[in-house]
């Protein structure tokens, strides 16, 4: 039990509240006993408290809840009346829990006494009152089963209350959540309710948290904003009084501080979404016939609460789908060797400043086969394309809209309208889908979010007169645009202008153009190509430059490049959402207001050619690159070629910059050394003195990672031949490129430590 | 007819004409500021300015309000809130803020063509006729397209 003390003072807390608010709807239901949506309230709380109570192990107030639901399902569902005497039975009822409660908060127990008489009493009332009404209305009494419109439809009162030994607690190995942000479960956000006298029963757990209204909340984090714009000009102003200084300087250490730590109240930890879930896999397992060992782990993970009700219902459909289709009935899995309880695994943990969510199974993974057939069947793809088509790429018709390879509908899941919206639901909230699949061994669901839509590392750009922010998280690349022949530049027609990026024709838009500031756009030839990726589309922004913005948090140190800033998001309001190319707006360190891109809205509007939608476009010109190759050449002048594909980036560095470690020589880029290969040297030929700069090559991971000293770099160029053998050392083959006879050096043997 | 529940009313002067609108519904009164430019948005709406930590979108109510008018030099904001939203109006003057006695008020009559729904009701006061406005309304008819006819081309009578 004590395990679970954190989680049960929650509920606690939780409960009490709660059951303050069922004396209040209980009293407004004697006054209008028809109200629904105070009888949708009450039933919600007592089937709560029902479920938290199986979950904890307490059989005694879940059987207490069940009788009081089953009463409170039929007042709901209309099949009786809230009169006298059911109104004084409801109320015993709460009375009842409110004493379980008080027992558990103390001893830790429920308690002695023995409540099996008044369940029977709510199960009476309810089967009287359904009497009375149905004789009223001089109608037969209602058969017991439930109506067809209710999803949970609760098990007759006379059984016993939902076993919990099917389910173990979820494990939270030192997932402790801690005292900070309030429970969620009554949204506070709109009109609070009138809080009646101090709360009886749970003093001790709930004086270590307080509910705030969220607004409250919203306007201390836009006060704080203020406060950092009257610091950064505070910053500006100049003063030699040494008092003045220090005391700028403490009024900026605790302005950053505060907005840290309000931001922080916007945090909330992911065990609000998933403490519903044991619940949901009972449920489930039980209505599709299997067993299921659910395992949560990192629940005290945080996400701010806008985000953490985003992310409930995709993640409630990925468990649908592992319980339904993933995970197999217990006679097929011992067949398959496997342990009769299927596990379902729930993990929440930060990476790279996002969280990541992943639903996994150790079901029967998807079938390879049947989702080829069916991508085929419905013309997704050609027989032939689906035949050469890798396993993880045709498990990505998942996502496709209406797609499902259920062999029957269940009620569950099975009717096709799922991993679509799952995806669509995150990436709404800037977040990423992906999923792995082993067939027999289970599915893997990832979902990464952020942590927050309300503060997000951003590109401040300049257009014209104007400065826009693009989320980061959808910028791949920046480009320059050179006004020489050679450099990188826009192509095509006006009407489609695209730009060749490693192989890849990206689709351009001109922001200034796009947006209606200049007539013509006056960086054809300048400016910097912002290259972006919004779901599978890449397409190129063009601006003016990048703004260096001062940035409001210290996490802005974090980041590299001066023109990122992490920026506080702020509505704009429904007068602008319609326009659907801005998705909010910003306050910069000067005070401007800087509107965010909508990226999604502006390809939308952009209409941008559909074919290079298409990921195959995509595929196909990575599958060209590998015939491309980088042409260098050497100290001692011979004409080398590296295929660019392998290829990370190039530098240029002095040669005082070199350090020598052991027999290695090394080149440091921030915290990463990069061991340098002299081209030369990889030859067998001897190393020439080399020059006072040159140019280095990276290679990626495949061929080692590390650097190829050369002398100067020629060009990027297509093969023009088959490549020849040749049996020079460290000579991979001899290639015509550019029209002259090129080296291809080795490079799988050049990465082998020597 | 709403609007016509609040006595008190902020009265001000776009163009020729005066206006009002309920007094609790105002924020403040802001003099000054530039608003940053919003491409590609509806005509009437000028820019967003940066207000106690909210994006504040300033609008013009003139086209709305059947008024034309050039648009002043040196600006005005009359900032309200609507439901959770601020909207800066740009007025041409901030007059007063007057009781408004209900009987008093009006139907509206054709005295602004152009004016669309967003008038809800006219109060002769002593020295000028007020021009009751549903804010809601008027924010609405911003954003909504405008029937040809009356686009811009509202002929006003300040005095009638």
């Amino acid at each position: 039990m004590s395990d679970n003390s954190e989680f049960i003072s929650e509920f606690l807390v939780e409960s009490g509240e709660n059951l303050d608010q069922l004396d209040q709807d209980l009293l407004a239901l004697e006054a209008d006993p028809a109200d629904p949506q105070r009888l949708a309230s009450v039933f919600r709380t007592v089937h709560t408290i029902k479920g938290n109570s199986g979950f904890f192990g307490f059989s005694k107030l879940g059987a207490l809840a069940h009788s009081g639901e089953h009463l409170l399902g039929k007042l709901r569902d209309g099949k009786a009346t809230l009169d006298d005497r059911v109104a004084g039975t409801l109320y015993s009822m709460v009375d009842a829990v409110r004493t379980i409660l008080q027992s558990i908060e103390t001893t830790g127990g429920e308690g002695d006494h023995d409540y099996r008489e008044l369940s029977r009493t709510l199960a009476s009332a309810a089967e009287q009152a359904a009497a009375a009404q149905a004789q009223a209305a001089g109608t037969p009494a209602p058969a017991a089963s439930g109506s067809a419109g209710v999803v949970v439809t609760p098990d007759p009162p006379a059984e016993a209350p939902p076993a919990p030994a099917e389910l173990p607690p979820p494990a939270p190995p030192g997932a402790v959540p801690t005292a900070g942000p309030p429970a969620p479960s009554a949204p506070p956000a709109t009109v609070a309710p009138p809080t009646p006298v101090v709360p009886p029963a749970p003093v001790a757990a709930s004086e270590t948290t307080v509910r705030v209204d969220v607004a409250l909340l919203a306007s201390i984090l836009d006060l704080v904003g203020e406060l950092v714009l009257a610091r950064n000009q505070l910053r500006s102003i100049d003063s030699d009084e040494p008092a003045v200084q220090a005391c700028a300087q403490r009024i900026n250490a605790v302005t950053s501080a505060l907005q840290e730590t309000a931001v922080k109240t916007r945090l909330q930890p992911v065990e609000h979404v998933f403490s519903r879930f044991p619940r949901t896999v009972r449920d489930l397992a039980v209505s599709c016939g299997k067993e299921v060992q659910l395992v949560i782990d990192g629940a005290d993970t945080e996400l701010d609460r806008s985000l953490i009700e985003s992310i409930r219902d995709p993640l409630t459909h990925l468990i649908r789908n592992s319980v339904d289709h993933g995970i197999e009935p217990p006679d097929v899995r011992v067949a398959r060797g496997k342990p009769r309880a299927g596990r379902l695994s729930l993990r929440a943990f930060n990476e790279s400043g996002r969280v990541t969510i992943e639903v996994s199974d150790d079901g029967g993974g998807i079938a390879f086969e049947k989702v080829r057939e069916k991508a085929i069947a419905r013309g997704l793809v050609s027989a032939a394309d689906a035949e050469s088509m890798p396993p993880d790429r045709v498990l990505q018709f998942i996502f496709e809209p209406g797609f499902s390879t259920a062999a029957q509908v269940t009620s569950v899941s099975g009717r096709g309208v799922g991993m679509d919206v799952v995806r669509t639901n995150i990436e709404s909230i800037g977040g990423t889908v992906d999923l792995q699949s082993i067939p027999g061994a289970g599915t893997t669901v990832r979902v990464h979010v952020p942590l927050t839509l309300a503060i997000m590392p951003a590109l401040v750009v300049r257009c014209g007169s104007e400065r826009f922010a693009i989320p980061q998280s959808a910028v791949g690349e920046l480009v320059p645009l050179a006004r020489e022949r050679g450099g990188p530049r826009i192509e095509g027609l006006a009407e489609a202008p695209v730009m060749r990026v490693r192989g890849r024709l990206v689709p351009i838009v001109f922001l200034d153009q796009f947006l209606g500031i200049r007539e013509h756009t006056a960086c054809r030839d300048d400016g910097t190509v912002v290259l972006v990726r919004v779901d599978d589309c890449e397409f190129g922004l063009v601006v003016d430059g990048m703004q260096s913005a001062a940035g409001h948090l210290r996490c802005r140190d974090l980041l590299d490049s001066a023109s990122l800033s992490t920026i506080v998001v702020k509505p704009i309001g429904g007068l602008l959402a319609g326009l659907g190319l801005y998705s909010g707006a910003t306050v910069l360190g000067d005070g401007g207001v800087v509107l965010i891109l909508d990226l999604r809205g502006l390809l939308r509007i952009a209409k941008l050619p559909p074919a290079v939608r298409e990921p195959e476009a995509a595929r196909a010109a990575a599958a060209e690159i590998a015939d491309r190759y980088l042409v260098c050449g050497t100290f001692g002048g011979r004409r080398i070629a590296v295929p660019l594909a392998d290829v990370v980036r190039l530098e240029k560095y002095r040669l005082d910059e070199v350090q020598a470690v052991g027999d290695r020589r090394v080149i440091r880029r921030g915290d990463v050394f990069t061991t340098l290969e002299d081209a030369d040297g990889l030859l067998g030929a001897a190393t020439a003195p080399a020059a006072a700069t040159m140019s280095v090559v990276v290679l990626n991971e495949r061929c080692g990672g590390f650097g190829l000293a050369v002398g100067s770099i020629i060009d990027v160029l297509a093969a023009e031949s088959r490549i020849l053998p040749a049996s020079a050392p460290g000579v991979a083959g001899i290639l015509a490129l550019g029209g002259i006879a090129t080296e291809v050096i080795d490079l799988a043997a050049a990465g082998q430590p020597s | 007819m709403n609007a016509l529940q609040h006595h008190r009313c902020c009265t001000f002067r776009v163009g020729d004409a005066c206006f009002a609108i309920p007094a609790d519904g105002v924020v403040e009164v802001l003099r000054g500021g530039r608003p940053a430019r919003v491409p590609l948005a509806p005509e009437a709406i000028l820019g967003l300015l940066h207000l106690r930590g909210r994006i504040v979108p300033v609008v013009d109510p003139a086209a709305s309000l059947g008024v034309t008018r050039e648009l002043p030099e040196r600006r005005t904001h009359l900032v309200i809130s609507l439901q959770d939203d601020w909207y800066g109006l740009v007025i041409d003057e901030m007059i007063d803020v007057v009781e408004i006695p209900i009987d008093r008020i009006e139907q509206p009559t054709a005295t602004l063509e152009g004016a669309g729904d967003a008038v809800v009701g006219v109060y002769a006061a002593p020295d000028r006729l007020v021009h009751l406005l549903d804010p809601q309304r008027m924010i609405q008819s911003l954003v909504r397209p405008r029937p040809q006819h009356l686009d811009r081309q509202g002929v006003f009578h300040g005095r009638s």
